[in-house]
């Protein structure tokens, strides 16, 4: 019972109950409004029948050639919401668009190795740990680089898990 | 042309830029200025220096530098991008502007200056030169997008037309069909962009041609468009066609809500339901029932294809969804009984889907709406099914289990009136959360820190109770329980942000404003929050003396819009280069809307009475910070009425507690204490009393925005010839003005001022009858009693009384409350309780008594003979003569000096008195005051959680994210409470202090 719709600048403004959240981070304006202006069919909002604000998705779509990739940038759901599968709706829509508007290889995204909860929710939802990422979090903890495979890659290249971890430098992408 | 910077060798300018490129701006600058030295006239190399020079902090030479090259007349791209950084950064987007009209004078085909020119005006916000130039870069090439800039260019100026851009939507629409016509979209945002047009101008059939034909291609997601497709047909009212579409939108996605909805609005063949909540709908019953039946019959077919394991639960709501439309229907043709029987249907569907969702934590919030539709008969019924039904699901999880219990206890919180219950009843309750919060606590222990608890809310439902048990009995250690339980929960999982909101309030409501600020800082407000969540601590630490945190609140406040007035420009710009036309419209819509937010004005006018507050000990402190306001003539501005006339309020104020519904308002005590008692917890404004906040916001921040002006005027006025102000100077006439608009400000007039004043200060009970508020009050007599005075006016000598009357009443009164908290108040519990004590008397000293003293100053200097004139030879005559003295002003200033000096001094001991009062609390305080064995007494929720069961598994949970086993301790926390308040009062006893040396070193 949800109703899932494109984020728009004036939410910013309505979602306070999500972002007051300590595992939400709540970003300077240019980043919000950078994603906005450059991926807006990447940044959508759940929003419940009394139109409080449930939950938000935002992502991009990057990269070259077989690279070329979905990002989740954040997935977040407010406390009073949680439990119900809104996450799984929210990326069923980026990989939706990733799918058919981008027609892109797979969709990635990055955690921290301590979050167990989040792993094993995208673990469900299809994602596999692609490569461990060295002090990503502010230069102290590790993370962890999941990916999915989109149905343009076959045959599935884009998730073989790598055996080394790799530096925050290494990364292709930011 | 030849450019700038092709007269100096690119490996002769590449190490300039690396230098900058690196941040070494003290290298950039050496090699900068050797270029310069062979090159003078390099208008490249100016414009790198001026940028080193900006970004080392010297923006004077930089704008001199850019202007140096600017006059060059420069055309290469290098020497004006270069130009336009450095203009950007000093706030000069004009001056790059023009940089850049020349080069498109001398170059009017050049694409990428022309395209430099359309953002530059972007940058000033110049809507119709935007449009002119994206034209000519449109007629230039033909391509899409350049239209597209065109008419975003035009659509702003409809918004910012004031009604005057009838002709511009239509333009804006031939452009694109003319496009269209010859070329089709391209874009999707580009389609999207014609079809608002189209809507804006109720063209609904020609948009949805568009979007089922050709155009209709550009949308990948099948579901966007058969969504706006229905939106069209309701908009035509071809329901029958409209409900298809809907239909097949649900069939791919069927918890979508605002479909379903759409799709039942179809179904009925209506847009939008009548005001007043009934269906506007002309239909015969069985026409209704055979509409809803086939409603049902869709909802049933698609429950029967939810997968396993997938929750939808819009599937099953919307039961309850057509329970509600069939009452809707009956009260409108049917009897009393037929209401009171579809009522019952109603509450039926609601403990069906209580049967089946009950356990989700999103479930009271689910059918919150439908439960103010249950007739009042059967409301009672419903709530104890809930609660026993919540036992009855033996084959579920216990944390399921949990979930119902918590859920029935939610909805009675909106279900059950709260006035009803007896205290006894209500004491009985919260007891019951609290058991039942212990054993949540149990089936929580597995949980990540990180994770909410699963019984997080009853700790929240304990506190609502709480609050409203001292509301009713004036009991503090209802309200101290109240803040031990919140405590308790953070104790066990610091994280709990809703657990912080609360708490937050409850401590500035006692004047702690100390941990008020910890929970505060853990909050990590910050940017976009700032605008919508800093009410919850700006008014507690206004009218607290803790002005270092608050200046760094304030600053905080006032560089994110600064920031965002900066880089919103940029942002479109970026929004333009990606063909999001949009967020163009949306952007400059924020930028706008965020420049007129009422909250950012309370931060710079707060900002600018900080700065006075701070520098009114001395009188050329004062004139000093006053100066720095452009003698209060900046603030003026900001709070003109047509400023305030289009405040944007986007404060969220649904985070706030039911007690406290807006900043400074509290149901709890005072003049609003009986209207908490009709209200229900979760009472939501309605439109008119929305529009009388927002007005009582408006009048209030227009006060401190003349504040400024007005003391910099009484200044003046005494500087004025023998301190006499001729009756229609500048001075005089201003200063009329805007007192009788500060009187304004509080619904009284300058007519009949006194005439209140004096009926307001004989009755009995000051606060509780006068609608301004003490500190209002007070200023608002002192700053016309001023005036009166600097006019000379004959009747001066019967204001000054009525000001010394006025500053008599006020003081008694305040210090009554203050007496009554500490001195009087229930001998276990001597601790500032909520209500108009300590918080104004902060405000009468650090503001009201501020000003009078310097004032008086201003006059005991006036009045000295040749007082510090001695230096200056040559002086005006004017200035060497002392103001003659003038008995009856003499008289009446001393009598309001002396009177000032008694009450400060009378205030001064009480403060003192309390301070001891507080100390001696500060040893003997305990939690045990609170426990006590009387039914209906307070205590009995800490007892619960200081059981030895509780205590051992919320010490486990807390070692989670301490990492030690440090134990709960009440004590502590109340000990905490009583210093901050502690802290609080000594605050406001040392600027008191200060107030009187003052005003005791003057003498008239």
């Amino acid at each position: 019972m949800t109703t899932i719709r494109r984020f728009r600048c004036e939410d910013l403004l309505r979602f306070t109950n999500v972002n007051l959240d300590h595992l939400t981070e709540t970003f300077n304006m240019p980043f919000y409004l950078t994603y906005l202006a450059r991926w807006p069919d990447y940044f959508h909002l759940a929003e419940s029948p009394s139109g409080r604000i449930m939950g938000y998705i935002m992502g991009k779509v990057e990269g070259q050639g077989e690279s070329w990739h979905g990002h989740v940038t954040a997935v977040t759901v407010a406390p009073d919401y949680r439990r119900q599968q809104l996450a799984k709706k929210l990326m069923g829509i980026l990989e939706e668009v990733t799918e058919k508007t981008y027609n892109a290889f797979f969709v990635d995204l990055f955690v921290r190795a301590s979050n167990a909860p989040a792993i094993r929710m995208y673990e469900k939802l299809g994602y596999v740990i692609y490569r461990r990422v060295l002090r990503y979090y502010s230069g102290e903890e590790d993370g962890l680089d999941m990916r999915k495979a989109m149905p343009r890659d076959v045959e599935k290249k884009s998730i073989i898990p790598l055996k080394r971890a790799v530096t925050p430098e290494e990364l292709e992408y930011d | 042309m030849s450019s700038a910077k092709a007269a100096i060798a690119e490996r002769r300018l590449r190490p300039l830029r690396d230098a900058i490129d690196t941040r070494n701006y003290k290298q950039a600058l050496k090699l900068a200025t050797a270029l310069l030295a062979k090159h003078p006239d390099s208008a490249y190399v100016l414009a790198l220096k001026a940028l080193v020079l900006e970004r080392t902090g010297k923006p004077d030479e930089a704008v001199a530098l850019c202007t140096q090259a600017k006059d060059t007349k420069p055309v290469d791209d290098l020497t004006l991008s270069t130009l336009q950084l450095v203009y950007s950064k000093l706030k000069l987007p004009n001056q790059a502007t023009l940089c850049y009209e020349y080069a498109c004078s001398v170059m009017p085909n050049n694409l990428e200056v022309l395209m430099a020119l359309f953002k530059c005006y972007v940058r000033e916000y110049l809507y119709v030169k935007q449009q002119q130039t994206a034209m000519k870069l449109y007629r230039l090439v033909g391509e899409e997008r350049f239209l597209l800039w065109a008419v975003c260019s035009i659509l702003m100026q409809v918004g910012s037309s004031g009604g005057g851009g009838s002709k511009l939507v239509p333009l804006a629409e031939a452009l694109l069909k003319k496009r269209i016509d010859s070329h089709g979209l391209h874009e999707l945002e580009a389609l999207m962009l014609y079809i608002s047009i189209l809507q804006q101008e109720e063209k609904y059939e020609a948009a949805l041609e568009v979007i089922t034909g050709k155009l209709g291609e550009l949308f990948s997601i099948q579901n966007d468009k058969l969504r706006l497709q229905g939106e069209l047909l309701m908009r035509l009212h071809r329901y029958v066609e409209a409900a298809d579409v809907f239909q097949e939108v649900l069939k791919a996605s069927s918890d979508d809500w605002a479909v379903f909805t759409s799709y039942l609005d179809a179904s009925l063949g209506r847009c939008q339901q009548a005001t007043g909540g009934e269906l506007a709908v002309e239909l015969e019953e069985h026409e209704v029932d055979q509409r809803l039946e086939k409603v049902l019959k869709l909802v049933s077919e698609l429950q029967a294809c939810i997968p396993a394991g997938e929750l939808k639960r819009g599937l099953f709501l919307a039961h309850v969804e057509v329970a509600k439309r069939r009452l809707l229907f009956r009260k409108k043709i049917g009897t009393e009984d037929q209401i009171r029987e579809q009522s019952a249907v109603l509450a039926d569907t609601i403990r069906s889907f209580f049967s089946r969702f009950g356990f989700l934590l999103s479930f009271s919030s689910d059918i919150s709406e439908y439960l103010e539709y249950v007739d009042e008969t059967h409301r009672d019924q419903l709530s104890n099914d809930l609660h026993e039904a919540s036992s009855q699901f033996q084959n579920e999880s216990p944390i399921k289990q949990l979930r119902r219990k918590i859920s029935a206890f939610q909805v009675d919180e909106q279900l059950l009136s709260k006035g009803r219950a007896t205290n006894t009843d209500l004491v009985l309750r919260v007891t019951k959360m609290a058991n039942l919060y212990v054993e949540s606590l149990e089936l929580s222990a597995d949980l990540d820190a990180q994770e909410s608890m699963h019984g997080e809310e009853l700790l929240v439902l304990a506190t609502n109770l709480l609050t409203e048990l001292f509301r009713r009995t004036q009991n503090m250690g209802f309200l101290l329980e109240a803040i031990l339980v919140l405590e308790f929960g953070l104790y066990t999982r610091r994280y709990s942000s809703q657990y912080k909101l609360l708490l937050i309030d409850l401590y500035i409501l006692i004047s702690a404003v100390a941990p008020a600020l910890d929970w505060y800082r853990t909050l990590d407000v910050k940017y976009i929050l700032i605008e919508t969540i800093s009410h919850l601590i700006l008014p507690g630490l206004l009218a607290s003396t803790r002005w270092a945190d608050l200046q760094g609140l304030l600053k905080d406040g006032i560089k994110f819009y600064e920031n965002h007035q900066t880089e919103s420009a940029d942002l479109t710009i970026l929004a333009y280069n990606h063909s999001t036309y949009s967020k163009v419209l949306e952007f400059v819509e924020f930028k706008e809307r965020l420049e007129r937010s009422h909250q950012r004005l309370v931060f710079r006018s707060e900002a600018a009475m900080l700065s006075l507050k701070e520098h009114a000990n001395s009188l050329e402190e004062l004139e000093l910070a006053l100066a720095e306001l452009d003698f209060g003539r900046i603030p003026l501005h900001w709070g003109a009425e047509e400023n305030l006339l289009s405040l944007s309020y986007n404060e969220d104020l649904q985070s706030r507690p039911w007690w406290s519904p807006a900043p400074e308002e509290c149901l709890l005590v005072g003049p609003l204490r009986e209207a908490g008692a009709e209200r229900n917890w979760h009472y939501v404004e309605n439109d008119e009393e929305r529009k009388k906040r927002e007005n009582c916001w408006r009048s209030s921040v227009k006060r401190r925005c003349l504040t400024p002006r007005i003391l910099s005027l009484l200044l003046n006025s005494v500087k004025e010839t023998n301190g006499a102000l001729p009756s229609g100077s500048d001075v005089a006439d201003e200063l009329e003005k805007l007192t009788g608009s500060y009187l304004l400000t509080l619904g009284l007039s300058t007519d009949t001022f006194e005439a209140w004043l004096q009926e307001t200060t004989s009755s009995d009970n000051l606060f509780e009858t006068s609608a301004a508020k003490p500190v209002d009050l007070m200023t608002s007599s002192l700053f016309w009693t001023m005036y009166r005075l600097s006019s000379k006016d004959s009747k001066s000598a019967s204001t000054v009384t009525l000001f010394v009357k006025t500053m008599g009443c006020v003081l008694e009164e305040v210090l009554k409350v203050v007496l009554r908290d500490l001195i009087e108040g229930q001998p276990e519990l001597k601790v500032l309780a909520p209500g108009t004590g300590l918080p104004t008397v902060s405000g009468l000293i650090s503001e009201c008594f501020a000003w009078l003293s310097v004032y008086l100053q201003a006059w005991h200097k006036q009045m000295q003979p040749t007082s510090g004139k001695k230096k200056k030879k040559g002086s005006s005559s004017v200035e060497q003569n002392s103001v003659s003295v003038d008995t009856h002003l003499s008289t009446s200033l001393e009598s309001i000096r002396a009177e000032a000096v008694l009450h400060l001094e009378k205030l001064q001991s009480v403060l003192n008195e309390a301070l001891l009062t507080n100390s001696d609390q500060l040893q003997d305080v305990s939690n045990a005051t609170l426990t006590s064995n009387m039914a209906g007494s307070p205590g009995a929720v800490i007892k619960v959680l200081e059981s030895s069961r509780c205590l051992e598994i919320a010490t486990k949970l807390a070692a989670r994210t301490t990492q030690t086993q440090h134990r709960w301790q009440a004590d502590d926390l109340l000990r905490n409470m009583i210093l901050s308040q502690h802290e609080a009062l000594d605050g406001v006893k040392s600027l008191c202090t200060l107030r009187l040396n003052n005003l005791k070193s003057l003498k008239f």
